[in-house]
């Protein structure tokens, strides 16, 4: 999922990176707050690990990008949301400065798809209610991939309007994210498969595991509905304002796209465009007619709140299975 | 996939090394860097005269000041494939026609292509010159400099010294499994779990007891971090015409 | 300089005590060493990091010079009493030989040039200024030791702890690491089972069983007793 510089417009790599400082700033004071000089080795520990299994790399075709185990969920879980997303920043920037895997200038971008989506957002909304206080192996199975899914589509999904919206690649927004999504999704079950088994050999054997882990908190409706918020805006409404004022921008992108290879009728874009038909998430939108530049910004906003909604759904879903399994345990 | 340890070790064979480029203070290196990276990245889609040129130019400094710059442009190319996923698609897609300076037309996917690999060897390339020009303290201290938080820049010196732990754990672990295991070429996917586990628990205690070494060696998390050589006089009139040179070059390409 | 220990406990994981109601007195003289003898698990490695402040003591105390433990600053403390780990590799974490020994002094808050003449001065001791520019991973283990060595020199300490020094060297690093420690010049306190190695080194010894002294006095008259290392687990 590492972009690199080429793949990024400088206003992109500007934006993001501005982006990106601001969460810095926000956890490195959630840090100050409760700092624990314990946990430093622990953190950098940690950071080498996600590093090291971040090495295994799938090349997915037609992006640009390629797709590996994200490892902030798993972060997040043993270091809380703020450390975990100061070592994703760590590790990313270690990467883009000593083995060029993902550039400098893309370095906003890059801890914006792999770290905040997992640390902000998946974890404390996704993970943490479903895997619960007493931390059964089910839970903590079923809640690390659940979140895991929800990261790395949430990356995935990132990393497709900011290549789109920097107006690199030709490729249309349907093909694009369809292309993403499957190969991001099926990673997302190695990964949670993986989180899930350290977390939980963690806990296991070592013992005072609790005492390094952030502590528990409520994580309130509220504050998911704004971190959701963020995140929508900044993709979906941020970056297509921003593409609006350039002439290379996304409009370039979708009118050669949609128009004029459809004009061209050629067997390759034939293919694609039937395979962007069938597969893309929100065709309509891509496809916006006149108004591209609203398309767009529509388009994004909806396609973050999608999965904003599709992440509370499961959320949801979950508790209200647990409420009634809590209810027929009171009524035996 | 990367060989940390390999590239680790090419990057500290650099450092060792005598040339002035390594001598040249690290904060205007690094901030060089960040301009010509913005530099590069700004070109157009079919701007391919001006790629090209910026594309050159990490790998001539590397060859006049002495680096490697076949071996520079090896690593280089570890970046390359998934540009090229994404510039071969620009092949199907875009056929307009880009006039070329010595007459005819080129498809603009391809065009685009070429493009895109010459801003992956230019930003690429530019960065890992820093880094084999730079030891790592010195590019923490040039952060130190730029007020890059303290806590974010001590990740990033601990992930360092503990990505050879981990890497030499994972080793002796995988060479006891396959030694009980003569027979066993892959480790089975029902082993990753403890296995993994268990490196996490490995690396974790031996991170630990570094740490108390650097303890016991008046290292504290909350000290402030040094900072970086201040440039001289002259490496900051040399970094400010270069950096004027870049921008002039950059407005007539 | 003088350590005492009173009715110190310390617990491992899982409530196992590590030292027991530990009491006893080390005083050493300016180039004293002491051998802190006793099988795995005695309490050897704990014993050290307790007197650094490096593991919490459950109840009892620890006096450095009659001063608790508590009411030194952690940074004076650290200045003062060096320490060399059993794995090498846990105590070298810099690039180059240079670099690591000059993390230590770097911490002490003197001038860049003072910082230069104490390396230099260290690693000429230990006979290590041809490794100065060579990577740590490159060194073997009996260099990986002077280096440490080096690295605690450059801030002259008052006493050097060494945890297991001749773990994994073999007998010509053996032997030059004795050589290295004649030349240090700090009191040492070294903790081991290498019976020939202490007696060579330290005089006078302290022998741990089960988080507790079991015995102490003078280390060629306690090493003679069969019966005893025998109990203790060191024959």
């Amino acid at each position: 999922m590492h972009m690199s510089d080429a793949l990024i417009s400088p206003a992109v790599g500007g934006a993001m990176l501005a982006v990106s400082a601001g969460i810095i700033g926000y956890s490195v004071r959630a840090i100050r707050k409760d700092f624990k000089e314990s946990r430093i080795p622990l953190m950098g520990v940690s950071g080498a690990f996600v590093f090291a299994a971040q090495m295994i790399n799938f090349a997915i075709p037609g992006t640009g990008s390629s797709g590996h185990i994200a490892g902030a969920v798993l972060l997040a879980a043993l270091l809380g949301p703020a450390p975990a997303f100061i070592v994703m920043a760590g590790v990313l920037l270690i990467q883009a400065v000593l083995f060029a895997d993902g550039g400098l200038l893309a370095y906003g971008c890059n801890l914006f798809n792999m770290g905040f989506f997992g640390c902000f957002l998946s974890y404390p909304f996704v993970f943490h209610p479903i895997a619960g206080k007493d931390g059964k192996p089910g839970r903590i199975f079923t809640a690390g991939i659940a979140a895991s899914m929800a990261a790395l589509l949430c990356g995935a999904f990132a990393v497709t309007i900011e290549t789109l919206v920097s107006g690199i690649t030709e490729l249309p927004f349907g093909v694009f994210a369809a292309a993403m999504m499957p190969i991001h999704a099926a990673i997302a079950i190695g990964e949670g498969l993986a989180t899930s088994f350290v977390l939980l050999f963690v806990r296991k054997n070592l013992p005072d595991f609790e005492s390094v882990k952030q502590e528990a908190k409520r994580f309130s409706a509220a504050g998911m509905v704004w971190t959701f918020s963020l995140a929508a805006l900044v993709l979906g409404g941020g970056f297509s304002l921003l593409a609006s004022g350039k002439p290379d921008g996304l409009e370039w992108s979708i009118e050669r796209t949609a128009g004029t290879e459809i004009e061209n009728g050629s067997a390759v874009h034939g293919f694609f465009a039937s395979l962007s038909d069938k597969l893309a998430l929100l065709p309509d939108y891509v496809i916006p007619g006149k108004n591209e530049q609203t398309g767009t910004i529509f388009c994004g906003i909806a396609g973050a709140i999608l999965c904003a909604a599709l992440i509370c759904l499961c959320v949801s879903i979950i508790r209200f299975r647990k409420q009634k399994q809590e209810i027929c345990h009171a009524g035996k | 996939m990367i060989d940390p340890i390999s590239t680790l070790s090419i990057h500290s064979h650099a450092e060792s090394k005598s040339s002035v480029l390594n001598e040249f203070a690290p904060l205007p290196k690094m901030l060089l860097t960040v301009l010509f990276l913005f530099l590069t990245v700004s070109f157009q889609r079919y701007d391919w005269t001006g790629t090209l040129i910026f594309a050159g130019i990490p790998f001539g400094l590397a060859w006049i000041t002495g680096h490697d710059a076949g071996r520079l442009f090896r690593r280089t190319l570890i970046a390359l494939p998934f540009i090229l996923c994404a510039g071969i698609a620009n092949c199907f897609f875009d056929r307009s026609a880009v006039a070329m300076p010595f007459g005819g037309t080129m498809p603009g996917g391809f065009v685009s292509l070429f493009v895109l690999i010459f801003k992956t060897l230019a930003t690429a390339g530019c960065v890992l010159l820093l880094s084999a020009s730079t030891p790592m303290n010195d590019l923490s201290g040039a952060m130190a400099s730029l007020h890059i938080p303290c806590v974010l820049i001590l990740q990033i010196q601990l992930m360092f010294r503990y990505l050879g732990l981990v890497m030499t754990e994972a080793a002796s672990m995988k060479t006891a499994y396959f030694l009980r295991n003569p027979e066993c070429r892959h480790i089975p996917v029902q082993d990753w779990g403890h296995l993994t586990g268990h490196l996490f628990l490995r690396t974790v205690e031996r991170s630990e007891a570094v740490y108390r070494a650097m303890q016991c060696r008046l290292f504290h998390a909350g000290t402030p971090l040094p900072r970086s050589r201040a440039a001289s006089g002259p490496e900051r009139m040399m970094a400010v015409s270069t950096g004027i040179l870049l921008i002039f070059l950059r407005c007539f390409l | 300089m003088k350590v005492s220990f009173r009715q110190a406990t310390v617990e491992r994981t899982g409530h196992i005590p590590a030292l027991n109601q530990l009491t006893c007195d080390l005083e050493f003289g300016a180039k004293g060493a002491i051998a802190l003898l006793g099988a795995n698990g005695a309490g050897k490695s704990t014993f050290l990091n307790a007197i650094l402040g490096l593991c919490p003591l459950k109840s009892g105390e620890i006096e450095i010079d009659g001063t608790r433990l508590q009411e030194i600053r952690t940074h004076e403390l650290r200045r003062r009493i060096g320490m060399i780990f059993q794995n090498a590799d846990d105590q070298l974490f810099s690039q180059t030989v240079y670099e690591d020994v000059a993390f230590g002094p770097t911490h002490l808050q003197i001038s860049d040039e003072e910082v230069a003449e104490r390396v230099h001065h260290a690693m000429d001791v230990m006979g290590i200024t041809a490794l100065a520019k060579r990577d740590i991973i490159r060194l073997s283990g009996g260099e990986k030791r002077r280096v440490s060595l080096a690295g605690i020199l450059a801030m002259q300490p008052d006493l050097l702890l060494l945890d297991e020094p001749t773990a994994m060297l073999d007998p010509r690093g053996c032997r030059e690491l004795s050589e290295c420690l004649n030349k240090f010049p700090a009191a040492k306190l070294i903790a081991t089972h290498d019976l020939v190695f202490a007696e060579k080194l330290c005089p006078q010894c302290v022998i741990l069983k089960d988080g507790s002294v079991f015995a102490e006095g003078k280390t060629e008259e306690l090493l003679k007793d069969e019966a005893m290392l025998m109990e203790c687990g060191l024959a």
